[in-house]
């Protein structure tokens, strides 16, 4: 007996040392920026998506999902740092008009603001659209091709690559109007 | 890319064939890709260009060249399949400038996608390009199967006929439960002519793809670079340009040559 409480008290203490991380059933909402959060791990994610992107881009391991509204015209860019050995990729699909599980998991293509993997374990991934952005939902993913390899028997297949990333959110959100008076 | 192509594919539309993204190669001029639905490109300094010398008789081609990234993409998109249980397509493919060593040289050629996931992926059919050990040059035919012994992936290696030009890809897939899903493929060099309908090779596709319900979205292009891959293939230089054409697709019947 008192070996089975301790097992379970070290399995509680385990799954409370991550933040929850989004999916795309529930996706970690952004509403404010700067959006500098506690560094997360997708290896406590229960995203396990093989590609993104519409489906175009492979994938391996798990993801953290995000989600952010903009407007026409708003200004944003999103970098990620990965903590070694963790090799982030990042990914930024959108816009879509009707933000839904279907839409973050095969619906939406990366095309205004892109995807990106051009640093190894520790690097940065930074995206910036090249153009104005379009109206609508975009979900960020953090996730990871560094696994992509496989053998010279089979082609590569899904591997549990994941770690310590910390995400950074900068520029402007749409204006609210607050309140409005004539004197 | 065959010149009268356009033509070709309407005559075709009336026997069972469903709209065909390749007559956007019908005139070779850099950057008419507009009968394709969409064109994704990203990740390093990738491109998609139609280029003069196309294959087989046709005036022009598709050319790729893929950046130094790991979400790189140089892609077409069809999005005009409609969930279709039964998809045939053919392209060709040269990956002459592509270096044929390490198993591990890999790149995603193809896909056909599925509207949503099942068994957490969305590709019914993929194909890989692939070196080996011996420094031979690879596909990788990948049919999702559900079958979670092999991670979802029913799947087969062929060496490529040509390893110094053009090949011609053809596959036959049917969304089905166990027994009647099915994938047949065809590798033959470009200029093979008289290919048999009966002449396919199967992929056994254990446990069915049903769940899958049918192709949605295709990409013809290259995508996902594998690390291997970037440190010997990628980078926008003309010793590392790779050529696609001729892409066809149809509900029932058989393309050939």
């Amino acid at each position: 007996m008192k070996k089975t409480l301790i097992a379970l008290s070290f399995s509680l203490m385990c799954s409370s040392a991550f933040a929850v991380e989004g999916t795309c059933s529930a996706p970690t909402a952004i509403t404010s920026l700067p959006f500098n959060p506690a560094a997360g791990n997708t290896c406590a994610s229960d995203s396990n998506l093989t590609s993104l992107c519409l489906g175009g881009l492979q994938v391996f391991g798990p993801q953290s999902v995000f989600s952010i509204h903009l407007n026409a015209g708003n200004a944003v860019s999103v970098s990620v740092t990965g903590t070694t050995p963790y090799d982030t990729a990042l990914y930024v699909e959108g816009p879509t008009a009707t933000p839904s599980q279907t839409a973050c998991e095969s619906g939406t293509a990366c095309d205004a603001f892109g995807s990106t993997d051009a640093t190894g374990a520790g690097g940065t991934e930074t995206l910036t659209p090249a153009s104005a952005v379009a109206t609508g939902t975009y979900y960020i993913i953090v996730s990871s091709t560094n696994a992509a390899t496989g053998s010279s028997a089979s082609p590569p297949a899904a591997s549990a690559g994941c770690g310590t990333y910390t995400l950074a959110v900068t520029g402007t959100l749409p204006v609210k109007l607050q309140g409005f008076s004539v004197d | 890319m065959k010149a009268n192509m356009k033509t070709l594919l309407v005559a075709l539309a009336g026997l069972s064939s469903f709209a065909v993204a390749g007559a956007a190669f019908a005139d070779c001029v850099d950057g008419n890709l507009s009968a394709w639905s969409a064109t994704s490109i990203g990740g390093g300094d990738s491109g998609v260009h139609v280029v003069p010398g196309g294959y087989d008789g046709s005036a022009c081609k598709m050319q790729i060249n893929m950046g130094d990234n790991g979400a790189g993409h140089g892609q077409v998109r069809d999005d005009s399949p409609n969930n279709e249980t039964r998809y045939r397509a053919q392209f060709i493919f040269d990956p002459v400038n592509l270096s044929g060593a390490n198993g591990t040289d890999q790149v995603v050629i193809f896909l056909a996608n599925s509207a949503a996931l099942f068994d957490n992926r969305l590709a019914l059919v993929k194909i890989l390009y692939s070196g080996s050990g011996g420094g031979s040059k690879r596909v990788g035919i990948v049919g999702a199967c559900d079958n979670a012994a092999t991670q979802n992936q029913c799947q087969t290696i062929v060496t490529l006929p040509n390893q110094t030009g053009p090949n011609r890809i053809e596959f036959d897939l049917t969304v089905g439960a166990n027994g009647v899903g099915a994938l047949r493929y065809w590798v033959n060099d470009a200029a093979t002519t008289g290919l048999l309908d009966a002449s396919g090779i199967s992929i056994p596709i254990t446990g069915g793809n049903a769940g899958w319900v049918g192709v949605k979205t295709v990409f013809l292009g290259m995508t996902s670079p594998s690390l291997n891959f970037r440190s010997v293939s990628a980078g926008n230089n003309v010793d590392k340009l790779v050529f696609f054409d001729q892409f066809d697709s149809r509900r029932q019947t058989f393309i050939g040559h």
